[in-house]
């Protein structure tokens, strides 16, 4: 634990008579500092958050606050601000109402919180809307209304729970540039931030907790995850990326995927003739009719908008029936039908070799040649 | 609607005119008939008179009258209570506690009101529990037949309010009493009113138990239209069924209007 840690979970785990919500999970979040919880459902995230709300009581280990054990505190007395997914928004009270609630709560005086309450509806660009009620609001209104409500408190922690999950896509994307603008405005203020979404984890988080079946799998800034995945699943699960087996030809990156030979980041040197994973991005895999790359079958093409993916299936490469990768590129011309042969061609550079291997990850498996764990990497 | 031809909607509004009409309809101008009519001898009633009207209002009919209201108010009032708090109590109550409780709270639906006024009657006839002779166990037995009921429908709005509103009161600083009271009830008032409305109409008209448990000095109006009727005194049993009926629907329409004035800001039942 740093010394501006604003948030410590120290061996959390939840259980709910049988079933494990959460399994010693350990995270430091500093002041000031905004980290996602990224994972699909059911991989612990949210009871994550629950344990530092109080909402849930950890079955096993410490949760800590600015250096503070608060495991057994109630959370009306931890002073946290939640957002949640459907925001919760009181619906017999007004907007400034709802903003207003956590100040009376704390017994602050009226004019106080009056004016605490402007400060926020102003913060957050809903100035007119106080004397409305939360079903007179939007989507992307009411989910301001619940921001304010929770920054109002002035909390050093600020807890969103997938808080873009009920708007549409374009309000979403909307919200985001906001949340992001907001988080810059709150230098002062720890934000942990649960979602299932790479782009929101990526936008916003200056590090990215990756979890998986009730486990923190990967921690690391945005970039570094994106651009070096540790392990198979969060290559997969952040940016998509396809893996493709490959073999090591030196200690710097060089590593042959059939025959192409490729130049890869790898976190640490390599071992020489060892079998590894390579996380490859869809939009840096190139297609053709012809010319250099590995032989593959176009099985698939759907239009995206802005570019094609294609699903090609690669034969050979050490897999009983060939490994489907995707590839996204902004034009088919020139390309065959589906069904029809095609070549393709891995980025010379930005390819990473993937320290460690985790089942169910994409498009092809790990296999039993690749070993757990730093498999290949010295 | 199911039915989208036109013209097979007809015959069916005519069946269901026709059912309506029988069931519904003509019981109910047939004792707005006796309660106006002088005498009956033929098809229609022989003459007019609000004489019954007028006594259904004085007298022992009035008392009838207070007594009812007074038990409904006071059976619904703690129903009400009562059944709001068991919902409360039992939604954060381990799952065989719920269980078990739920299925207790809903027994008396089960149960014939003449078997727990039977009840009533035989647990309360002895020290140090005497109540047998008193209004209370008139209440009681009200209290019993019509719990089931508003704990149903508080229990069930219940379930369609998030644990988030409170845990996001509770997070916001506010202890446990305090989201109780501005969360919480708030939230579960539509209900609550609702649940009212239904105790206050079961109790009114409750006459199964009431009449094995009441004593002389607490009868209520269905009991008394009871004993109008078993006398052969049908103008004047028609008479306070009316009045009755009037009464009951007077106190669900105020407390209509409560329940849809907070309707709008809270979970309806």
């Amino acid at each position: 634990m740093t010394e501006s840690s604003a948030v410590q979970f120290d061996r959390v785990s939840v259980r709910y008579g049988q079933v494990t919500a959460l399994r010693d999970f350990s995270l430091d979040v500093a002041t000031g500092e905004t980290v996602a919880l990224l994972g699909p459902s059911g991989s612990g995230k949210s009871t994550a958050l629950k344990a530092l709300a109080g909402f849930v009581r950890p079955t096993s280990g410490r949760v800590l606050l600015a250096g503070q054990d608060v495991t057994g505190v109630p959370p009306h007395k931890r002073g946290l601000g939640v957002v949640v997914q459907q925001y919760a928004l009181f619906p017999h009270l007004t907007v400034a109402d709802n903003i207003g609630f956590g100040l009376r709560a704390r017994r602050m005086r009226r004019t106080e919180s009056a004016r605490r309450v402007e400060e926020m509806l102003e913060l957050v660009g809903m100035e007119r809307y106080g004397r409305r009620y939360p079903r007179e609001l939007s989507g992307g209104q009411q989910q301001r209304v619940a921001i304010a409500r929770a920054l109002a408190i002035r909390p050093p922690v600020l807890l969103l729970d997938e808080p873009l999950s009920a708007l549409d896509a374009q309000l979403r994307a909307d919200m985001l540039d906001e949340l992001r603008q907001l988080r810059d405005e709150l230098p002062d203020i720890a934000i942990l931030y649960v979602t299932h979404d790479q782009t929101e984890a990526l936008t916003l988080a200056h590090r990215i907790a990756v979890m998986r079946e009730a486990e923190l799998l990967d921690l690391d800034t945005a970039q570094g995850l994106y651009r070096q995945p540790p392990s198979e699943f969060t290559a997969a699960f952040l940016g998509g990326a396809n893996l493709l087996p490959a073999t090591v030809r030196d200690a710097n990156g060089t590593v042959e995927v059939g025959a192409v030979t490729l130049t890869a980041m790898a976190p640490g040197p390599l071992v020489p003739g060892a079998h590894v994973r390579l996380a490859v991005r869809p939009h840096t895999i190139g297609v053709r009719r012809d010319g250099p790359g590995l032989a593959a079958v176009l099985t698939g093409l759907q239009w995206r908008g802005a570019n094609y993916r294609l699903t090609c299936l690669i034969a050979g490469l050490d897999e009983p029936g060939g490994i489907s990768v995707h590839a996204d590129v902004p034009s088919i011309d020139g390309l065959p039908r589906v069904g029809s042969p095609v070549r393709v061609r891995l980025p010379e550079h930005g390819a990473a070799v993937v320290a460690r291997a985790g089942a169910g990850s994409t498009a092809g498996d790990a296999g039993e040649s690749f070993p757990q764990n730093l498999a290949g990497v010295a | 609607m199911l039915i989208w031809s036109r013209s097979a909607r007809w015959p069916i509004w005519a069946l269901f005119a026709a059912a309506f009409l029988v069931i519904v309809a003509a019981p109910l101008a047939v004792l707005v008939a006796a309660a106006l009519a002088t005498e009956w001898n033929d098809v229609l009633p022989g003459g007019f008179t609000v004489a019954h009207l007028g006594a259904a209002l004085t007298g022992e009919n009035q008392g009838s009258l207070l007594v009812s209201l007074q038990t409904a108010a006071v059976a619904g009032l703690a129903a009400v209570a009562v059944g709001t708090w068991a919902a409360l109590a039992l939604a954060a109550a381990p799952r065989w506690l719920r269980k078990g409780a739920d299925g207790l709270l809903h027994l008396p639906v089960a149960i014939p009101s003449v078997v727990v006024g039977l009840g009533l009657l035989v647990a309360y006839s002895r020290p140090p529990l005497l109540l047998n002779g008193t209004r209370w166990i008139v209440l009681i037995a009200h209290l019993v037949l019509v719990l089931s009921f508003s704990y149903a429908t508080v229990a069930s709005a219940l379930t369609r309010i998030d644990d988030s509103y409170a845990q996001v009161a509770a997070s916001l600083g506010a202890r446990p009493a305090l989201v109780l009271l501005r969360i919480r009830l708030p939230m579960l008032l539509p209900a609550m009113s609702a649940a009212a409305a239904l105790a206050v109409a079961l109790s009114m008209g409750e006459v199964g138990a009431t009449i094995m448990v009441y004593p002389p000095d607490w009868r209520t109006l269905p009991v008394t239209v009871f004993t109008l009727t078993d006398r052969g005194r049908t103008f004047d049993a028609a008479a306070a069924t009316l009045i009755l009926l009037g009464a009951t629907l007077v106190t669900l329409l105020i407390l209509g209007r409560v329940s849809r004035g907070r309707a709008t800001t809270g979970v309806s039942p």
